[in-house]
């Protein structure tokens, strides 16, 4: 089944080319907008741009988590009785590996364009991974609620970034290795395990209704 | 048996019936909040004491503090509401919820710019990422997504709406308990509280005044919009026209 994900999402791997882009050339821009006597700042604004970005395209990605053609899929995978919970975790790993995984390995690029330390890239790495499974957690139960809605991002946006931001918070607030035994990681794990039950569980009561929608008022 | 239990509720939704008891209560509820609010103006404003740090400007809480227990208010019906709707897919309830989210977007905006006002001579700063802030605006910010999600005209999309107002709810404790789990600048609870409250008799009198006063503010419009969505929606009914006393 998850096999079947990653072939899914490799046919549509131009979307997430776009992405790697996208970020890359934010990533490598920024630098070259700063005055010359800011340069000195580029460190301590790195971590703040990673985040910042990383969120942004989580968001948009929320269309792509169950696209056009994996929504015919989805009824077949209903009608054949399949388990619901496993879909949304296949779906979650899936996306976490196309989304998250290529930002993840293009972070060292951020020790010559930024000057920042080794250190400081391998503690973002770490509480990057773990915040990108929260935001692909919070991404597939969104885009369960909009399922059957065409959202333009707009609304995306306005509904999907508020859940973001207690994570972006707690995540800036990690620097150094010290700080990856400190509250904020703590509240960051503590999120993540209260969360992966919780939206497996509804996730699938949502998918189960939204279906049943779909079949009663043919949306 | 089971029948009889749920009478109170079948009662209760059934849109004729609600129709007759708003038409009765909202002159009620408006005469006690018009009350209730004069007479906390009078007390809050002219006779109770100015605090010896903050001077005048904590009499901008009995406006902030009602608001802001308001807005969370308004939220838990909200969610009590999207619930009963996802179980028994009860036409009112989505009323209810709809409008009451509405109401929940005013007062947490009020909470948040009148916050802002008090905050700027207390603080020094209008704004600050503080953890009962950001819960605030995050409480904005889904009642916001909740209303234009609302508004696609779509089934699925009102359905998608009552099941974010569900998940939203996580944020509600979040809130309260904000102030005791983190370093915060906002201060503790001084009303809702296990202990005594934290504040002079004669500051806790105006308060609780303009507490109701906004309680029911928020009941005798939640009454107001109902009773005008009905209006529109079931303009074709003879039911309305009769308890209208009009002719159709």
């Amino acid at each position: 089944m998850l096999y079947f994900e990653i072939i899914n999402l490799y046919r549509q791997r131009a979307l997430y080319m776009q992405n790697i882009a996208c970020y890359l050339l934010v990533l490598i821009i920024f630098p070259m907008l700063l005055p010359v006597e800011d340069l000195i700042l580029l460190p301590k604004l790195a971590s703040p741009i990673v985040w910042f970005i990383t969120s942004i395209i989580f968001i948009f990605n929320i269309n792509n988590f169950f696209s056009a053609a994996q929504k015919s899929f989805l009824s077949h995978y209903i009608l054949a009785s399949q388990s619901l919970y496993r879909l949304i975790i296949h779906k979650i790993i899936s996306q976490w590996l196309f989304c998250a995984l290529p930002l993840l390995l293009c972070l060292p690029l951020l020790i010559p364009l930024y000057n920042i330390t080794f250190e400081h890239v391998i503690v973002l790495i770490l509480v990057l991974a773990m915040a990108t499974i929260i935001f692909s957690i919070i991404d597939c139960l969104m885009a369960i609620i909009f399922l059957h809605i065409t959202t333009n991002n707009m609304l995306a946006i306005f509904i999907v970034f508020p859940f973001y931001l207690p994570i972006i918070i707690f995540g800036v607030g990690v620097h150094n290795y010290v700080d990856l035994v400190s509250a904020n990681t703590f509240m960051l794990n503590a999120i993540l395990f209260i969360q992966l039950p919780f939206c497996v569980l509804f996730g699938k009561i949502i998918l189960k209704s939204q279906y049943n929608l779909k079949n009663i008022h043919n949306i | 048996m089971s029948k009889r239990r749920f009478y109170f509720i079948t009662k209760y939704f059934a849109i004729p019936y609600f129709f007759i008891l708003l038409q009765k209560i909202i002159p009620w509820l408006l005469a006690i909040f018009w009350l209730l609010f004069i007479s906390g103006c009078i007390d809050g404003f002219f006779f109770a004491p100015i605090d010896y740090q903050q001077a005048d400007a904590v009499k901008i809480m009995y406006i902030h503090v009602p608001a802001a227990i308001i807005s969370l208010f308004s939220y838990l019906v909200l969610f009590v509401h999207s619930c009963i709707y996802i179980i028994w897919r009860i036409k009112l309830a989505l009323l209810i919820a709809y409008n009451s989210a509405i109401l929940g977007f005013v007062f947490t905006a009020l909470t948040l710019i009148t916050g802002s006002l008090w905050g700027k001579p207390m603080w020094g700063t209008w704004w600050i990422w503080d953890p009962r802030l950001t819960a605030e605006f995050i409480l904005l910010c889904i009642y916001g997504g909740y209303i234009m999600l609302y508004n696609l005209n779509n089934i699925s999309a009102r359905e998608g709406a009552q099941y974010l107002a569900i998940i939203g709810f996580v944020n509600i404790p979040i809130i309260h308990y904000s102030v005791y789990w983190w370093q915060s600048l906002h201060q503790q609870p001084t009303l809702f509280k296990f202990s005594q409250p934290s504040i002079t008799l004669n500051m806790l009198m105006p308060l609780l005044f303009m507490l109701l006063a906004f309680i029911f503010l928020y009941l005798s419009l939640l009454a107001l919009r109902l009773r005008n969505n009905i209006l529109q929606d079931y303009s074709e009914h003879n039911w309305l026209y009769k308890n209208l006393h009009l002719n159709q």
